[in-house]
């Protein structure tokens, strides 16, 4: 009975942490953490950006490292889901060859009308990063802080209670 | 030859107080055996003695004055109808007129002459002295899409033209590292 009951706990808790790894990146709290043995590794963050019920027309995200072992490195920027932010959103080419921890500014903006902007939660990019081990000692990883600057109707004016978060995508 | 008939008259229009005094003799046909003769006023019973020069002058001086009459009457008829249409002719002119001009003023008042009579809205000017994020950049792009006149201070690339260079200027200045630091407000 014993090794029943430690293989439903064990079970359990393999639930419980996949669970956690799907739920996005709060607005200003901790970002995505990845632990892995490999030296290197790459990982994506997805953005997202919720426009509740008004349409997006722009938006300005700054990704702020927070907590960093070891160095993560920002190598790529792909655009969003929806067609009006498909295209990849607008970045300083310097945060890709600076190893800061991947701070970066993203931002875009849509000339569509309003019935072909994106409404509620709608991914707008996702980042790649690389992750290595800092002299094998430690095991890389990487807190993100998404702080929301810009997020705006077709007129131009602010979305006051739109949200911005990101969740850890692939890890290879 | 029978005498005609002499009767004051009444229907003498057109004629002059003087020419009735003078015609107060009118030459008509007699109406009947018996009735008195009245000449220059006076009632006779029997027939008077006129001569028969003077009745035919007197029937010429009554054909001239029917005439005359009816030469006047004609006359101011005429004038009357004249000037009866000159006047309707003027009414319709005066309307005509003030319609014309009405009409000329409603045109006036409510056909917009071009851009100029539109109301125009206020030139968005780039303000230089906030940080820049990426609403500038989609304000320009908006403002360079529509046609609207656009600011010079708009020319941020300063190559003297406000373009989409400008808008990829201002992205780039949105997204700079050093635009915005930590905890800086939107």
């Amino acid at each position: 009975m014993k090794w029943l009951a430690s293989l439903l706990v064990l079970v359990l808790l393999a639930t419980l942490l996949g669970q956690s790894g799907m739920v996005g990146v709060p607005q200003k709290s901790q970002g995505a953490k990845s632990e892995r043995a490999d030296p290197i590794r790459f990982v994506t963050l997805d953005l997202f950006v919720d426009s509740r019920e008004v349409p997006l027309a722009a938006w300005q995200v700054e990704i702020l490292p927070k907590v960093v072992k070891g160095t993560a490195t920002l190598v790529g920027i792909e655009g969003g889901d929806h067609a009006a932010f498909r295209a990849p959103a607008r970045y300083d080419p310097a945060a890709l060859a600076k190893a800061e921890g991947g701070r970066v500014i993203l931002a875009a903006f849509s000339l569509a009308t309003a019935g072909e902007l994106p409404l509620g939660r709608v991914r707008v990019a996702r980042l790649h990063l690389r992750l290595e081990d800092q002299d094998g000692a430690r095991k890389a990883s990487a807190e993100f802080e998404v702080a929301l600057r810009v997020a705006a109707d077709v007129e131009g004016r602010a979305i006051e209670r739109a949200a911005a978060s990101a969740a850890i995508g692939d890890e290879r | 030859m029978r005498w005609p008939r002499c009767v004051t008259g009444r229907n003498w229009g057109g004629i002059g107080r003087s020419d009735r005094k003078k015609l107060l003799v009118s030459v008509e046909p007699n109406r009947g055996e018996g009735a008195p003769w009245v000449m220059n006023g006076d009632v006779h019973e029997t027939k008077p003695d006129i001569p028969p020069r003077l009745a035919e002058a007197l029937r010429r001086h009554e054909r001239a004055s029917t005439d005359r009459i009816n030469l006047a009457a004609l006359d101011a008829s005429v004038l009357d109808g004249i000037r009866a249409r000159g006047q309707r002719r003027r009414v319709l002119w005066r309307l005509s007129g003030a319609m014309a001009a009405a009409a000329g003023l409603a045109v006036a008042l409510y056909v917009p002459w071009g851009q100029n009579s539109a109301p125009v809205a206020p030139m968005v000017v780039f303000d230089a002295t906030r940080p820049v994020t990426i609403l500038e950049a989609f304000r320009l792009a908006r403002l360079l899409e529509s046609s609207r006149a656009v600011s010079p201070t708009w020319d941020v690339s300063g190559d003297g033209v406000v373009d989409d260079r400008d808008v990829e200027v201002l992205g780039a200045r949105a997204v700079r590292l050093a635009s915005l630091t930590q905890g800086a407000p939107a």
